[in-house]
């Protein structure tokens, strides 16, 4: 039995290869808040606006409750921001619904997440 | 005056003692004499320890009574959703009684652990704002008579409001409101407590409401991260008490109003609250023949931790 070569032709195999960069470039133009970041690669941050906190003493219970996310680094309050800053291993999967599940858990109401 | 009417005489001192101890804010920052709707995370408690001192002398009498209560009330809360919190609280008390006998001044005095107060608080109402947050939460909570209501001393059993316990088991309930920003705080509430009677007597029952403003005074603008606070704090009690029941019979010289400000200070931190308040009363308008209270100093620390691994 005998194999025959494959073979493609000029015209459609440049016409893949301008879909498949099309797809790679679409793909890293998507918002990255819109998305349920898979950390890839270097740490991730997640800046994420948390509604309703206005006192040193309850950023303890946000620091808590996004600390327990899988793969956390670190976290970092801005109170005068009203804001959380979340660091992430490589390749953590998390998604926005978690981080605004362990905001709620703290008492309080997440609001816009942008990955960085 | 009959040594046998003294329980009525001081009851509106104690409860209102008891009472501002017992809604100490067991929650977030929040006022240092009542309660907060602010939330205790899921999962999460707070352990406040608090020291109370009051004094009253204002008898009207020649009984010369003067009155001293050291409390020492410990309380914990626990976040059991984001919305609905459990606080538990236990006092210690040292009570005692000096004044006039035919035989000489004398001083009649108990101590030991109070009454066990179980509080709900439900987060029925949030507006949350970058920076701010408004909240409603009505509380309910029961009264076990856990501590001892027997003490004696030389003369006999002590009057019932001089024992560390009160014997009954008795019912609260009320709303507190909350608004918040980053520099200030307005904190108020409402509530009724109602006594019931136990081997013969039964303390007025109770109506409250109280408000607090705290401002933050430092630092004046906030900085990176979570900078510790002081809060400049100002607060009001009002508190309006029925007669006390002897074996059915209302007490003359029992119940009343009385409107309690004081002002205090409040370091904030990330795990940890270190507070105090000085109160004198406003208006005090007393049925019969009650002593008058001089003032109250209250410092504390509540201090926050978590089950959360993280």
């Amino acid at each position: 039995m005998t194999f025959k070569p494959v073979h493609i032709n000029r015209p459609f195999g440049r016409w893949i290869g301008l879909v498949l960069a099309a797809t790679a470039l679409a793909s890293l133009a998507a918002p990255p808040a819109a998305r349920s970041g898979p950390a890839s690669g270097a740490s991730r941050q997640a800046v994420v606006a948390v509604n309703g906190m206005s006192c040193p003493f309850c950023a303890y219970g946000v620091k808590k409750h996004l600390s327990a996310l899988p793969g956390v680094k670190s976290v970092q309050v801005e109170m005068a921001k009203g804001e959380a800053i979340v660091e992430f291993a490589p390749e953590t999967e998390v998604t926005d619904e978690q981080i605004q599940r362990a905001v709620r858990a703290a008492g309080f109401t997440p609001g816009k997440i942008e990955w960085k | 005056m009959k040594v046998s009417s003294l329980p009525g005489r001081y009851a509106l001192l104690c409860l209102s003692v008891l009472l501002g101890l017992f809604l100490h804010g067991d929650a977030l920052a929040g006022p240092i004499t009542f309660d907060t709707a602010l939330p205790v995370a899921s999962r999460e408690g707070i352990l406040r320890g608090q020291y109370v001192l009051v004094r009253a002398t204002g008898d009207p009498t020649s009984l010369g009574r003067s009155i001293t209560v050291h409390a020492a009330p410990v309380a914990l809360a626990y976040g059991v959703t984001p919305r609905l919190a459990l606080f538990g609280i236990v006092p210690y008390f040292d009570k005692s009684l000096k004044m006039n006998t035919p035989s000489g001044r004398i001083k009649r005095s108990a101590s030991g652990f109070g009454d066990l107060l179980f509080l709900g608080r439900y987060t029925a109402y949030a507006l949350d704002r970058p920076g701010s947050t408004i909240r409603l939460a009505p509380f309910a909570g029961v009264k076990i008579p856990t501590g001892r209501d027997d003490v004696s001393d030389g003369p006999g059993r002590l009057p019932r409001p001089l024992q560390p316990g009160s014997g009954s088991w008795d019912g609260l309930g009320g709303v507190v409101f909350t608004w918040q920003t980053l520099g200030w705080e307005f904190d108020a509430d409402a509530g009724y407590r109602k006594n019931t009677a136990a081997d013969g007597f039964r303390f007025g029952d109770q109506a409250f409401t109280d408000a607090s403003f705290q401002y933050r005074v430092w630092p004046r603008r906030l900085g990176a991260g979570v900078p510790a606070y002081v809060f400049a704090v100002a607060e009001s009690n009002l508190f309006l008490q029925g007669r006390d029941r002897v074996g059915g019979v209302p007490d003359p010289d029992s119940g009343g109003a009385r409107w309690i400000v004081g002002l205090g200070l409040q370091y904030v931190t990330e795990r940890f609250v270190i507070e105090g308040i000085y109160q004198v009363p406003a208006v005090q308008r007393l049925n019969g023949n009650a002593v008058e209270t001089d003032h109250s100093l209250s410092v504390g620390v509540r201090w926050e931790f978590s089950f959360l691994s993280s």
